[in-house]
């Protein structure tokens, strides 16, 4: 497995905006060879990877509009290049925020010192943004550090080779406090009738960690295995996780023998866990949508949704979706909760309701206009699902919860632990037919 | 400051000359990214050299950083100059206090790539190999295959500095860079280097734990191409290994799976296989519902390997597969790809019942591959022939226009027809073909309404129109149409001989004279044949196979011995392309895999042990017979569109010699589109 041959950030018109060659063995204008090689495809067509007749291969990803290219002359891991590709993105996002051409002109050098670091030879180096930052600084971060640049250089060194690489010694906060929120999305797939074709709920617990010193924490969760390694029966309701992964701080191997979550964190923002349960939901809402063609001309929608979750529960920002012929006009609605508006770009209507409580149905009618010319996709939108994109807040479909969260610092002093939950729509999608 | 100047004049680079050899720092170091910048949209500066690398006596790690930047972009094509620059390396490397100073100078010393440079820079980075900081360690052994690439003949002494560090390494991060550099020497050598005993094993694993995520790759992806001594091993290191499936990077996770698939034939304890099975199967799934389909389209392209050798590990899990809209287009042909591949006799149903939401799609391509998978496993299971005719029938009910879909209708309903005649009752399904065959444009697709047309002429009530029509454009038609309008053409004659003998006329005059010595041959056979004894034409043209013709299917993409090297690659760029790493790069050299077979992991296993699958061989001696017929029904064939070995699975070769017989595939009895005579 070889690594990457060199790397490019290209603009929307395949100009170079950064370029750093690994292995001096390709030719000078290998980008311009991508550049045509990307025309070739149109949108259905394109895939992320593609090869030359010389046996080059270029993997890309794009970002606002920007393009990150590698190109590889050997048998380089494929996946590992992506993976990297996205953390590249991920870190110059914690740099710069909104990663675009401007941003990446504007910061060209900070951007090579970056690509010289998190690769060497082609291969992933560090890519941990709190230590890439502690010896990579723009400009505003530098004046504050000037005074002792060598010194943290030092402790940069050894932070990068040491076994917690994700957090320096000597952090201190007056208050000491951890957030953790839980996010769970939806992706669900609903027929014709009603019937639930795929159901699948991806989680995430994000921490925000403002801790002093080396803390250890332990977290509990209502995990199903764990209860029964501990040869317990649970009492209130245990997920069962189809899949479950870690930030690197925690301790996978603690993790696999004894079900334990227990980690020292990075300071700050990061995604502790990623969970994935394969399990049957009933839909939390349901929507019908009964369509009349009225004449040639004028066609008529009649939306129903309804909430299956319970009442004390209520989602906010509800926003429907329903597809319409590409060619309507003139939108009519009327409904009683909410407000509809007509977007032609995306051939649909999109409802939204801000509050949405639980076991309630809403209607909601519209009618529109077709030009008698009859546009040669009007029926295609039949063929379209119809998405839902919503918030419940305090709820999470699989019954997830945290049980405890326990932190230990040698200094011993008082943290406390918070959490919060939430769920989302990931692909909420109806069939229509 | 402005990045890129818009009109860079003439006196440019004289400024900027002005401002390197300027006495202040910072103008200096402003002229130093502007030089930078100029070099980035690939405007010469190297004139400059001379003034840029003076710069370098500055401490500023920043300074430092960028003119290193310069001076790897330009060594070159200015190799003398470039020689100046050693002294500079070599100071920072022995003098400097700063870890993170030797480490980039020594980072940059490997990329210089200039040959009479290297000898320079051996003694340096010998010593940087034994620093006594790790980040610096990590660093030179990085180094060392970037020297060895560009001058071999240097490195023995550095090679074996490596090996010794192997043994007494113990810090995580220098053990993964390590490995992969030897690796990568081992390659380009090919030759091993990396000598393997129990305590670096030991010291391997313990490193996984420890060492940052990219390392973790590093040592997971090595110790997959790891042969275990036996069975106690094996289960020892995928104990350790099974920790990184709850990692949070893909390509650790993917990692891990690799090693362990790889792992599971070392194994004696059939119940732990099943467990490992278990654990695994879910992670790959995870993988799939990853948020970036670039991921998801690796995995899914590599799925379809693991799937060959490993089928128990998406049983049951069908549905992880079906289409979700808004996908982009390569994700969903992977998809369905594998619906088919996965589709057994028992969820055939839930596939099919999926595959008919997607023929509704707009996107023709895709329809068309909706389609043609719609046929793939009607073939392969007569309890799905009559819900698969429903479907496409219902299709060819709607369809306007003549698109690409259509054509594969067409292509797709022949082969039905041909696994099983009688099926041209269900649902009318003869009648609505033959309403819509005008829309067939594409040879395949005509070829295969010619064939229709002579098959069942007598259901059809304007066959011979029909006919009499493609013979008149006979001329203008491809090879493959015209051979099959040839065959049709006679197959009707002697159907309906009074009503037909001016059909065949007009149709042997235009044929006689073809370019095409295939259709030419055809011709003078099948009028010589007429003419002699129509009897004979009659047993060989119009023969009706009794019941549904046997269709074998294969599922296979790979052959065994290159399936064994494929899993050895899963996760890079050649498996990505379904192809063997030295198809791809000539000077990998493959290692030898004289295994001839390779066990196949099945959940309906009886019996606890894998069962085993032969490889189909041409050359094959019969001794290994008996246990092919014993497998038969687990594993055959349906060809599928990207076969990995060079013969061409056509259904149009273009040999008129039946050159067929060196094929390796020679004992499908593939699908013909056009009859044999």
């Amino acid at each position: 497995m070889f690594g990457i041959s060199s790397i490019y950030i290209l603009d929307q018109k395949g100009r170079v905006l950064i370029t750093r060659q690994y292995r001096n063995e390709l030719p000078a204008n290998i980008h311009e060879t991508f550049n045509k090689k990307l025309l070739e495809f149109d949108e259905y067509t394109q895939k992320p990877v593609m090869i030359d007749k010389d046996g080059y291969t270029y993997i890309f990803i794009r970002h606002n509009n920007l393009i990150f290219m590698t190109v590889c002359s050997q048998n380089a891991n494929c996946l590992m290049i992506f993976s990297f590709l996205f953390r590249l993105v991920q870190v110059l996002q914690e740099y710069f925020v909104n990663v675009e051409e401007e941003s990446i002109r504007d910061n060209f050098v900070v951007v090579y010192e970056l690509l010289d670091e998190m690769l060497d030879n082609g291969y992933p180096q560090t890519t941990e943004f709190k230590i890439l930052k502690e010896f990579i600084k723009t400009e505003s971060f530098q004046l504050k550090d000037k005074k002792q640049p060598e010194q943290t250089n030092f402790n940069v060194v050894a932070l990068v080779s040491n076994k917690i690489s994700w957090r320096k010694e000597g952090i201190k906060y007056k208050k000491n406090e951890v957030f953790l929120d839980v996010i769970e999305k939806l992706n669900m797939l609903i027929g014709q009738q009603g019937n639930v074709i795929k159901s699948e709920i991806i989680g995430q617990v994000q921490v925000k960690c403002m801790l002093s010193g080396m803390p250890e924490l332990k977290l509990g969760l209502n995990d199903k295995a764990f209860f029964e390694a501990q040869g317990r029966q649970s009492k209130s309701r245990a997920v069962e996780f189809d899949d479950i992964k870690f930030h690197q701080c925690v301790r996978l191997s603690k993790f696999e023998n004894e079900r334990v979550i227990q980690f020292t964190p990075p300071d700050g923002d990061f995604e502790l866990i990623s969970y994935r349960l394969d399990i049957r939901v009933k839909p939390l809402f349901s929507v019908d949508v009964l369509i009349e063609r009225k004449s040639a001309t004028k066609i008529e929608f009649l939306v129903k949704a309804k909430s299956n979750f319970k009442p004390k529960s209520t989602a906010n920002n509800v926003e429907i979706f329903v597809p319409v012929p590409d060619d309507a006009e003139q939108p009519q609605f009327r409904t009683a909760h909410g407000s509809v508006n007509y977007m032609p770009e995306k051939e649909a209507m999109c409802w939204s309701i801000k509050q949405f409580g639980g076991q309630r149905d809403f209607m909601m009618n519209a009618v529109f206009h077709l030009p008698t010319i009859v546009s040669p996709n009007r029926d295609k939108f039949q063929k379209m699902p119809i998405n839902i994109t919503f918030e419940i807040p305090y709820f999470t479909v699989s019954g997830f919860q945290v049980r405890y969260l326990k932190i230990q610092d040698k200094s011993g002093y008082n943290a406390l632990p918070w959490v919060r939950y939430i769920t989302q729509n990931g692909e909420y999608q109806i069939r229509m037919n | 400051m402005a990045y890129f100047g818009n009109n860079q004049q003439r006196g440019e680079l004289q400024e900027l000359y002005a401002d390197l050899n300027d006495l202040n720092f910072e103008k200096k170091k402003e002229a130093i990214k502007k030089v930078i910048a100029y070099m980035t949209v690939g405007k010469d500066v190297s004139q400059l050299f001379q003034s840029v690398i003076k710069c370098l006596e500055f401490q500023d790690i920043e300074m430092k950083k960028l003119i290193y930047l310069y001076i790897v972009n330009y060594s070159r094509q200015k190799p003398d100059d470039a020689i100046m620059v050693i002294q500079n390396f070599r100071k920072d490397v022995r003098k400097s206090e700063n870890p993170l100073v030797r480490a980039l100078a020594i980072r940059t010393f490997g990329c210089l790539r200039v040959p009479k440079l290297n000898e320079y820079l051996i003694e340096p980075l010998k010593d940087c190999v034994q620093d006594d900081d790790p980040y610096v360690r990590k660093t030179a052994v990085l180094c060392v295959p970037k020297v060895f690439e560009v001058s071999p003949e240097l490195c023995p002494a550095l090679l074996e500095q490596l090996q010794k560090l192997l043994e007494k390494e113990s810090n995580a991060l220098v053990l993964a860079n390590l490995i992969q550099s030897m690796r990568e020497i081992e390659v380009v050598k090919g030759k091993q280097l990396i000598v393997l005993n129990p305590k670096i094993i030991q010291k391997l694993l313990l490193a996984i734990d420890e060492c940052m995520e990219w390392g973790q790759i590093f040592i997971l992806d090595y110790l997959a191409t790891y042969d275990p001594v036996d069975s106690k091993q094996a289960e020892i290191i995928i104990e350790r290994t099974l920790p990184r499936l709850s990692h949070i990077n893909p390509t650790v996770t993917f990692c891990a799976v690799k090693l362990i698939l790889k792992y599971l034939d070392y194994l004696n304890n059939g119940d732990l296989v099943k467990n490992l099975c278990k654990k695994i199967s879910p992670s790959l799934i995870s993988l799939l519902s990853w948020n970036q389909p670039e991921i998801q389209y690796t995995i899914l392209r590599n799925i379809s390997l693991i799937l060959q050798k490993f089928p128990i590990l998406f049983e049951n899990e069908v549905k992880v597969f079906f289409c979700s809209f808004n996908e982009p287009y390569y994700i969903k042909y992977e998809k369905l790809d594998i619906m088919v591949r996965i589709c057994d006799s028992k969820n055939f149903h839930q596939v099919l019942n999926e595959l008919m939401i997607y023929i509704n799609e707009a996107d023709p391509h895709f329809v068309r591959k909706t389609i043609k998978s719609i046929g793939k496993i009607a073939v392969m299971y007569d309890k799905a022939l009559a819900e698969a005719v429903s479907i496409l029938v219902e299709f060819a009910k709607n369809v306007q226009q003549a698109n690409e879909a259509v054509q594969e209708l067409f292509i797709q309903m022949q082969i039905i027809y041909r696994k099983n005649r009688n099926l041209y009752k269900t649902n009318d399904s003869l009648k609505i073909l033959f309403s819509i065959i005008d829309y067939a444009n594409e040879p395949e697709a005509k070829s295969a309404c010619a064939w229709i047309i002579g098959e069942f002429a007598e259901f059809i009530p304007k066959s011979v129109e029909k006919m009499g029509e493609y013979v008149d454009n006979f001329i203008l038609e491809d090879r493959l149409v015209q051979l099959q309008i040839l065959t049709s053409g006679v197959k009707l004659y002697i159907k309906y001989p009074s009503l037909c003998s001016a059909l065949i006329q007009q149709l042997i005059n235009s044929a006689k004279d073809s370019f095409n010595p295939d259709v030419r041959d055809r011709t003078y056979i099948y009028w010589r044949l007429l003419s002699t004894d129509p009897e004979i034409v009659k047993n060989l043209i119009c023969y009706v196979a009794v019941g549904s013709s046997q269709f074998q299917k294969d599922i296979r993409l790979w052959e065994t011995k290159d399936l064994i090297t494929a899993l050895e690659n899963m996760g890079s760029i050649s498996n990505l392309f379904h192809k063997l790493p030295n198809q791809l790069y000539k000077n990998i050299k493959v290692r030898n895999n004289n295994q001839q077979e390779v066990k196949i992991y099945k959940a309906d296993e009886k019996s606890e042990a894998p069962s085993k699958e032969q490889e189909i061989k041409k050359d094959d001696q019969i001794q290994q017979q008996q246990q092919q017929q014993q497998l038969k029904q687990d594993f055959d064939l349906l060809n599928f569109e990207e076969p990995v070995s060079n013969n061409n699975n056509n259904n149009n070769n273009n040999n008129n010699n039946n050159n067929n017989n060196n094929n390796n595939n020679n004992n499908n009895n593939k699908i013909d589109v056009y009859d044999l005579i």
